[in-house]
């Protein structure tokens, strides 16, 4: 079940949170904490009941291992670090067998001309995301971090529905402390906060995610049928993904903090306007930041960050790049994504060495045409695919791939969506005559090409120049409750009514990472 | 300008969204019948043809129900000859979706009737009725048929309207009478339509005018007293065909529509009932674009006929019975010509008398 599917919005989510509010209300707060794990194997278990039971497979040996890891007996660190080297494999090697079988298999047999059978392409809901909070959960138990450890609450945090499938990352000891502490807090004021949220990531994915997603998928998908771009035709793509994908996931956050709120739990932000960021090392700062502090603090830094010599840290910024972007998928074109950000990164450092100033204009252009020709191998299916896509960037096939005049006949067409509209015009006889030419300028500024611009432009203004969500919502404020005005609930009522328009022509789409 | 209250935040989110919704919701009744631009030449055939079902709604008859594949592909009077029974040909256009065209043959069925489902491939794919074409025909001059839905089903009709037509309506519905092209669009009373058809009928071996045109094609006037097309134009090519049907359906992986066997299944059961025959058979395709053997084509032919054996209809012939040539088409990878029409109707006659469908005295 995805978090913008009627089924979820109109069913699972209201009687989740009335069966949660009821039993908070009469006292019965061991219930409730049952009550949301119940929930979440219900959402967890909407597809099929392969996912909560392998979630509660998961849960129980991570469980027994963090209680044997967390020990305080210092006499057995030997033995904890062997339990906890058990656990780390365990959860890595699951995740291996339903995530990386299938691609070390095709490249084995690729290779050694085999033709070894396929064990599983069964990829379970959330796993990628599991697996690293659950890590996180282990060392932090080693490291003595983890107090004490309640089973309930531990499967509340591993299982929370929310962020079940697409994260943000949690660790144990900003999650559980809120357990019992947020069913106090539970009130209108935190639902109306968790609404507000819902409602804004809503839009995000539903209005322009999937409206980006109408004219980013033609371009890949044009290069994944082996036909070249041009350079005009690839750009309008690739930035279409570019936005696509950050409305698509920080809409997901947004909505995931959203309901959360709306229990009484704050979830960690993920995206602090990463778009706006002027060079690679502060994007990372701004995107995905859960991923990223993973990586920093249980990766990163255990590799001995930078301080270990220059060589040394180019080489764990390069490793932990590629093993980022192989979490994202099972795909080579991952890897070459993550090596990308890898030497974005070194570069980055490396120019910080040099302490040659740059001024804000040229960091920030030069970062976003990074970002974005890197998405390019995020998003394409093959590396040909890909490789061909970064051609056409670099104006290797030219500006229009049907040349100047079939770039003229796509303006002087309305996109098929604005037809009616665009005839309308043409009735009224809004047109412009050149002796025998008729231009009629409403088909132009209707046609595909424009709209597509219109959109990569709102885009751009909301990407960068308005308040992102914990902005606008000055989520830092000790009573955010009372910066919930007037003018919000009817800015969300609007907000809401174009999600309703934008889903009359488009069915729900899944999240881009719920398939990581 | 804060609010205290938590609820009235909440209350203000609802109302502002409600409100909106009216307004919308006001906006797309008002604009209903609006004259945009649409296929009114449907709008004037649908009521040649009811003229025709109701003159022979008490004869023993046979009807040809379909999109424009039955409207140029069927020569009536040879299936009324071969066969011993009228025949009518109600085709029109494979945007209707299937139980609209159910719905206009229905009042005039009875005991001993034929019915021939002569079905674009679109019709077994088809996952709605209210497809963007349909829904922007009916605004514009059946909004009647809207009213007539269920609570349920006008709200997913409306559902199904993009709001750029929403826009597109209000606009020609407060501006369109000062437009030329609007004006035109003025609907004809039924009355002119039917004298019109009527007094061309009378001339001794009508035709209609200019028999290039595709206006005179896409006309009411280019319908015969059997329900069929006199006349096409066009020539089609190879890629043309191939695109289509890939469009169509055939081509590409068999996506089943539960809305199609649905209604196919009540009309069957509830009419067979009644002692009303039914009969499905396939359109004409262009000989060689299809490649039968492929699985794709394997599969979807292999689910349509899995499901139509179910139900118990019986077929008349197998999808690669009706290829033909590409010179025998018109302007769309359904159009046959007039000789297209011939050779696929003897084709139709033969497989009825496969089933022993005969009826000695007409």
């Amino acid at each position: 079940m995805s978090l913008n599917s009627l089924d979820f919005i109109f069913l699972f989510l209201p009687l989740a949170i009335i069966l949660h509010c009821l039993l908070v209300k009469k006292g019965l707060f061991h219930l409730a904490i049952v009550g949301v794990i119940g929930a979440s194997a219900v959402f967890a278990g909407w597809r099929n009941l392969v996912d909560p039971t392998l979630i509660l497979f998961s849960i129980l040996i991570n469980y027994l291992v963090g209680l044997a890891v967390c020990s305080k007996s210092s006499a057995q660190k030997a033995r904890r670090k062997l339990i906890l080297i058990f656990g780390l494999t365990a959860n890595l090697s699951l995740l291996a067998f339903f995530k990386y079988s299938k691609f070390f298999l095709d490249n084995i047999n690729a290779v050694m001309h085999t033709a070894n059978p396929l064990v599983t392409i069964y990829l379970p809901l959330g796993i990628s995301f599991l697996t690293l909070q659950q890590i996180a959960y282990l060392i932090d138990a080693y490291r003595g971090h983890i107090k004490e450890i309640n089973f309930l609450e531990y499967c509340v945090f591993c299982s929370f529905f929310p962020k079940l499938s697409s994260g943000p990352i949690v660790r144990y000891g900003e999650l559980v402390p809120q357990i019992v502490r947020s069913m106090r807090s539970l009130s209108l004021g935190v639902l109306a906060e968790g609404t507000t949220l819902f409602a804004i990531g809503l839009f995000k994915k539903v209005v322009l995610a999937d409206s980006m997603a109408h004219y980013a998928d033609p371009t890949f998908h044009t290069a994944s049928f082996g036909r070249d771009l041009g350079m005009v035709e690839a750009w309008g793509g690739v930035l279409a993904y570019t936005f696509q994908l950050y409305f698509d996931f920080s809409g997901y956050t947004d909505m995931a903090i959203g309901i959360a709120r709306m229990f009484g739990i704050t979830l960690p932000e993920n995206f602090n306007s990463p778009y706006k960021a002027t060079n690679i090392i502060e994007f990372w700062m701004r995107w995905h930041m859960t991923l990223s502090r993973f990586l920093r603090d249980y990766l990163y830094i255990p590799l001995g960050g930078n301080r270990k010599g220059v060589l040394r840290h180019h080489l764990n910024l390069m490793v932990t790049m590629l093993l980022c972007g192989l979490w994202h998928g099972a795909s080579w074109t991952f890897v070459i994504w993550g090596a990308l950000h890898g030497i974005y990164l070194s570069i980055n450092h490396g120019w910080r060495r040099l302490g040659v100033s740059c001024s804000h204009a040229i960091g920030w252009i030069l970062t976003f045409i990074a970002l974005s020709m890197a998405w390019a191998w995020f998003r394409a299916d093959s590396v040909p695919a890909a490789g061909r896509i970064t051609a056409s960037l670099i104006g290797l096939n030219g500006l229009w791939v049907d040349g100047f005049r079939g770039a003229l006949h796509s303006l002087s067409k309305p996109a098929p969506e604005y037809n009616y509209l665009a005839q309308f015009f043409v009735e009224l006889k809004v047109a412009v005559s050149f002796g025998r030419w008729t231009i009629y300028p409403v088909n132009i500024l209707l046609s595909e090409p424009f709209i597509h611009t219109y959109w990569l432009l709102a885009s751009g203004v909301i990407v960068l120049s308005l308040p992102n969500t914990r902005e606008w919502l000055d989520l830092a404020n000790q009573h955010p409750t009372a910066t919930l005005t007037i003018r919000k609930a009817i800015f969300i009522g609007v907000l809401l009514f174009f999600v309703l328009l934008a889903s009359i022509s488009s069915h729900p789409s899944a999240f881009i990472y719920e398939k990581f | 300008m804060k609010i205290s209250s938590p609820v009235k935040y909440l209350v203000t989110i609802a109302l502002t969204l409600s409100l909106v919704s009216i307004l919308y919701s006001a906006a797309f009744l008002y604009q209903l019948g609006a004259l945009v631009a649409a296929e009114y030449w449907i709008y004037e055939s649908r009521i040649v043809k009811h003229e025709l079902l109701k003159q022979i709604q008490d004869t023993r008859k046979l009807i040809i129900v379909g999109g424009s594949s039955a409207f140029f592909g069927i020569d009536s009077s040879l299936i009324e000859k071969g066969l011993g029974i009228s025949t009518y040909n109600l085709g029109l256009h494979a945007g209707l979706p299937f139980d609209f065209i159910l719905r206009e043959i229905t009042p005039y069925l009875k005991h001993g009737d034929i019915v021939v489902l002569h079905l674009e491939y679109n019709y077994y794919t088809f996952p709605t009725p209210y497809s963007v074409w349909f829904t922007d025909q009916i605004m514009a001059f059946y909004p009647e048929y809207f009213w007539q839905l269920k609570a349920r089903e006008k709200i997913k009709f409306s559902f199904s309207v993009p709001p750029q037509r929403v826009l597109a309506g209000v606009m020609t519905k407060m501006m369109g009478e000062h437009l030329e092209d609007v004006r035109k669009r003025q609907l004809k009373s039924s009355n002119r339509i039917l004298g019109l058809i009527h007094a061309a009928w009378a001339q001794k071996g009508y035709r209609p005018d200019n028999m290039h045109s595709f206006d005179n094609m896409y006309s009411f006037l280019n319908i015969d007293p059997h329900g069929d097309a006199i006349f096409g134009t066009g020539q089609l090519n190879r890629e043309s065909a191939a695109q289509y049907y890939k469009i169509e359906g055939l081509d590409r992986d068999f996506v089943e529509s539960k809305y199609f066997w649905e209604v196919l299944r009540d009309f069957f059961v509830n009419y067979r009932a009644r002692g009303v025959d039914v009969y499905i058979t396939w359109p004409p395709i262009v000989e060689g674009i299809l490649d039968f053997n492929s699985q794709r084509v394997l599969n979807s032919v292999r689910a349509i006929s899995e499901r139509i054996n179910e139900i118990g209809i019986p077929v008349l012939g197998n999808p690669s019975e009706f290829q033909y040539d590409i010179g025998l088409f018109l302007d769309t990878a359904y159009h046959l010509t007039s000789q297209g029409k011939t050779e696929h109707t003897n084709r139709l006659l033969g497989c009825f008398k496969g089933k022993g469908i005969y009826f000695p005295s007409p």
